[in-house]
């Protein structure tokens, strides 16, 4: 979040205001509280005597609660206050809020306080527009209790206000007229509460969440880290804090939490994303996969729906609850535009069945298991040609619809856009390790030979065919992708480590995978970037054309490591782990490519989320990468292979297949960047958070 | 706004459905529904049985009541109305577990 909103949240329920408490909505600061998709406050602003009280501080440590410490303003300039103002605001399903007022002073005190509020009922994907509503507005006072509410047809929306203390409640919010004695205090609880019309009833008043207990209960069920570089274990720390933050429980799936795509604007469910965060995470929180893999299996397409981009077996991209989506002016409901993320649910199903010996999950999901493997098949290539490609099937949908989903990540080496449908490289490896791991599923737990079969042949013939039409001998590398010319995309990118990753690469090309990867070309000194230095489109502040991400680091470092290149996995988790004590301990979702020795720090990318759910995931691969964790007949593995400057590294009470076990490694790699250094420590402050964007996904 | 040709349709939509057998994306799914069609289209419960949907006369603790009118009913029936744009335009009301209501859309066939 940036450094002028606070954001707090409990399910896909958050609030965004500013440092004082207030939500003041404008197009270019998207404030507000939002639930399912939709801003039901877009004003709340407190004043004491028509005045803003003036910000002491701000106790914004935990994610689901805030503390805002005022003063009154003078409307000049600062004098000793002998009044100080309290708000302590927690979130639900709704927010509660407690407003303190103590009065320091010998003297009675009165004062008008009033709460002024509004709601516009903003489509997330339309906070920074101003479009005009197509139903109408409404304010009714009635029973202490006002009401905001939206309605058009029969979609509505309402949000209701009350207090404890005696109100004066108008439409334009409530005023305490109140008297206060010396040295004493006045309190009031306002409840703000949300209504989704006709959708669903919820109890009023209900009890909130016990967020703290539950997140010293997630705390506790992770393994424990210690280590000689004292970071290590802040980083580490810091990344499951933020993954309980991001836990989503939908309420349009029960099969329990599972990570979002990003605090605040992506609180809900991702395909890719999702995958992906639980994939890295798996180690030391494996309930987030299964969580994740029910969720999907219950969202799977089911028919052929341009639309929404939906094909029978497909794992869906996003799926949203807002206006927009409701009147099917956004396809997001859901949303099924990812390439990526139907071979990726097969990925994380055989990786989270080898992690926790968890075999009954493979034969619950066998249904959506083998109609995935059949999208694969028979609907992911639609052009015949062996690959899986994608071609948004009408104007709402996206247009890249692979992890690098802005409209021009897929350029050709002269900086020219490829043309749609595109097969990117890294896809068709996802695409080959689906198939090597439904063989096994297929064999061992389906025990279903002749589809294991099948596949393990399918598997080979991608391997040799991917092998002869997207490598380019004239660079020593693989394209990007196959356009829809049938051109190759001759970009040298980071999707090569994916490629790795997947094992679709040759022992003969992969040494060439890495040297590559780590080259000044792609290798900024911080990590791998998204385009190499050179090519025709890189720009080391596009979103995916030079930029760094750490979570295609953290898969880079893990492909790297599974085809034995150990140094050049160090190496990059040394450059992640560094750039992570410029953020705090959190890693951005991207930032930006110079070459180190040229900014000195990372530069980060400003981008519309913090958290973001696979950069916090990031760290966690990284480590499973340098400690070669990796589960074999149903033990855990261990090969540590350690940057020197890490020291050692212990972890405890690992969970899996063999119950509970220990890590431990020690630094024996030299890495050529700066050694791991402690006293490397700072804060780089982003610039402002960014709304969403209007497009589906995330990219604009 | 339904027509008298929907209502009569909604008891031939129910016996269809209870025919269809297993929804094999739903066999884990065990629970009640209970439909209130308005404008006349009577009350049905429905019993997914491991998937399967059968019809049952009364259900004293249905999992999720719905409620609609003949017309949406019928065009989600034959795919014109998309199942979850229903639920969240508020054309269908949902009292109960709201995910479980969300499944009904694997029980009708799919559009052409």
């Amino acid at each position: 979040m940036s450094g002028r909103t606070v954001s707090i949240l409990e399910g896909n329920t958050f609030v965004v205001s500013d440092r004082g408490g207030n939500i003041n909505a404008t197009l270019t600061d998207p404030e507000g509280l939002f639930a399912w998709d939709t801003r039901f406050l877009s004003k709340w602003i407190l004043t004491v005597d028509g005045l803003t009280p003036n910000v002491l501080s701000t106790d914004d440590l935990r994610y689901y609660e805030t503390q805002f410490f005022l003063v009154p303003g003078t409307g000049t300039i600062y004098v000793d206050a002998d009044l100080s103002i309290i708000r302590t605001r927690a979130v639900g399903e709704g927010f509660s809020e407690d407003i303190v007022i103590r009065n320091e002073s010998n003297e009675p005190k009165e004062m008008k306080v009033k709460l002024e509020a509004a709601a516009d009922f903003a489509d997330l994907f339309e906070v920074k527009d101003a479009q005009p509503k197509k139903g109408q507005l409404y304010q009714t006072v009635k029973d202490s209790r006002l009401t905001l509410g939206y309605k058009r047809g029969t979609f509505n929306r309402e949000t209701f206000i009350t207090s404890t203390a005696s109100a004066l409640f108008e439409k334009d919010g409530l005023t305490f007229n109140i008297r206060i004695e010396p040295h004493s205090e006045w309190k009031t609880r306002v409840d703000v509460e949300i209504s989704l019309g006709r959708l669903i009833e919820r109890p009023v008043n209900g009890d909130r969440p016990q967020r703290g207990k539950d997140l010293t209960q997630w705390l506790k069920g992770a393994p424990s880290l210690r280590s000689e570089w004292e970071p290590m274990a802040r980083i580490y720390t810091k990344s499951l804090v933020d993954l309980a933050a991001l836990r989503f429980r939908a309420r349009a799936v029960d099969e329990g939490a599972l990570p979002a795509a990003g605090l605040p604007w992506f609180m809900s469910i991702f395909g890719r994303d999702s995958i992906l965060t639980s994939f890295q995470a798996l180690p030391f929180v494996p309930d987030l996969a299964r969580s994740t893999l029910q969720a999907l299996a219950r969202w799977q397409g089911t028919r052929v729906d341009p639309f929404r981009d939906e094909e029978p077996g497909k794992i869906l991209h996003e799926l949203r609850y807002g206006e927009l989506t409701a009147f099917e002016e956004r396809p997001h409901s859901p949303y099924y535009g990812a390439a990526d993320s139907t071979p990726l649910f097969i990925v994380l199903l055989d990786e989270y069945s080898r992690w926790t010996g968890d075999r009954q999950i493979v034969r619950d999901l066998e249904v959506e298991a083998r109609a995935a493997l059949n999208w694969i098949e028979q609907y992911g290539d639609h052009n015949g040609d062996g690959y899986i490609d994608y071609k948004r099937a009408m104007d709402t949908g996206l247009d890249n619809q692979c992890w690098k989903d802005s409209w021009n990540s897929i350029l050709f080496a002269d900086g020219t856009n490829s043309i749609l449908p595109r097969s990117t490289c890294e896809i068709q490896g996802y695409a080959y390790d689906a198939r090597v791991r439904g063989a096994r599923m297929a064999r061992e737990i389906w025990h279903d030979p002749d589809l294991a079969s099948s596949l393990e042949q399918s598997a080979i013939a991608l391997k040799d065919r991917f092998n002869r039409d997207f490598w380019l001998p004239e660079r020593g590398c693989y394209a990007l992708a196959i356009d829809g010319n049938g051109r190759r995309v001759d970009s040298i990118t980071s999707n090569i480590g994916h490629l790795l990753w997947s094992g679709i690469v040759p022992e003969d090309r992969a040494a060439r995978c890495a040297e590559l990867l780590m080259s000044d070309a792609l290798f900024s000194g911080w990590g791998v970037r998204t385009m190499a230095e050179g090519e025709g489109g890189y720009n080391p502040i596009g979103y995916h054309l030079g930029t760094v991400w750490p979570h295609d680091n953290s898969i880079i470092a893990w492909g790297l490591t599974r085809y034995g290149f150990r140094k050049e996995a160090a190496r990059i988790a040394a450059g992640i782990l560094q750039a992570a004590l410029f953020f705090n301990g959190r890693l951005p979702e991207a930032f930006a490519g110079y070459r180190r020795q040229m900014t000195r720090f990372p530069v980060e990318y400003p981008t519309a989320c913090s958290p973001q759910a696979w950069a916090t995931g990031a760290p966690l691969l990284m480590l499973r990468a340098i400690m070669g964790m990796e589960p074999v007949d149903g033990r855990l593995l261990v090969d540590a292979k350690l940057p020197i400057g890490a020291g050692w590294v212990e972890i405890l009470d690992i969970p899996g297949a063999w119950g509970r076990a220990d890590a431990y490694g020690r630094g024996t790699i030299e890495v050529d960047i700066q050694a791991l250094d402690a006293t490397v420590v700072g804060s780089v402050r982003s610039t402002s958070a960014a709304a969403p964007s209007t497009a589906p996904g995330r990219a604009s | 706004m339904s027509t008298a040709s929907d209502v009569e349709r909604v008891p031939e939509i129910f016996r269809h459905l209870a025919e269809e057998g297993q929804v094999a994306s739903l066999r884990d799914r065990n629970g009640v529904y209970e439909f209130d069609i308005a404008e006349g289209g009577g009350k049905w419960y429905l019993n997914l049985d491991h998937g399967t949907p059968k019809l049952a006369e009364t259900a004293a603790h249905p999992n999720v009541v719905i409620t609609c009118s003949p017309a949406d009913f019928v065009a989600m029936s034959e795919g014109s109305q998309n199942v979850v744009t229903a639920f969240l335009q508020g054309r269908i009301t949902c009292t109960g577990d709201l995910a479980f209501a969300l499944d009904v859309r694997r029980l009708f066939p799919v559009p052409a």
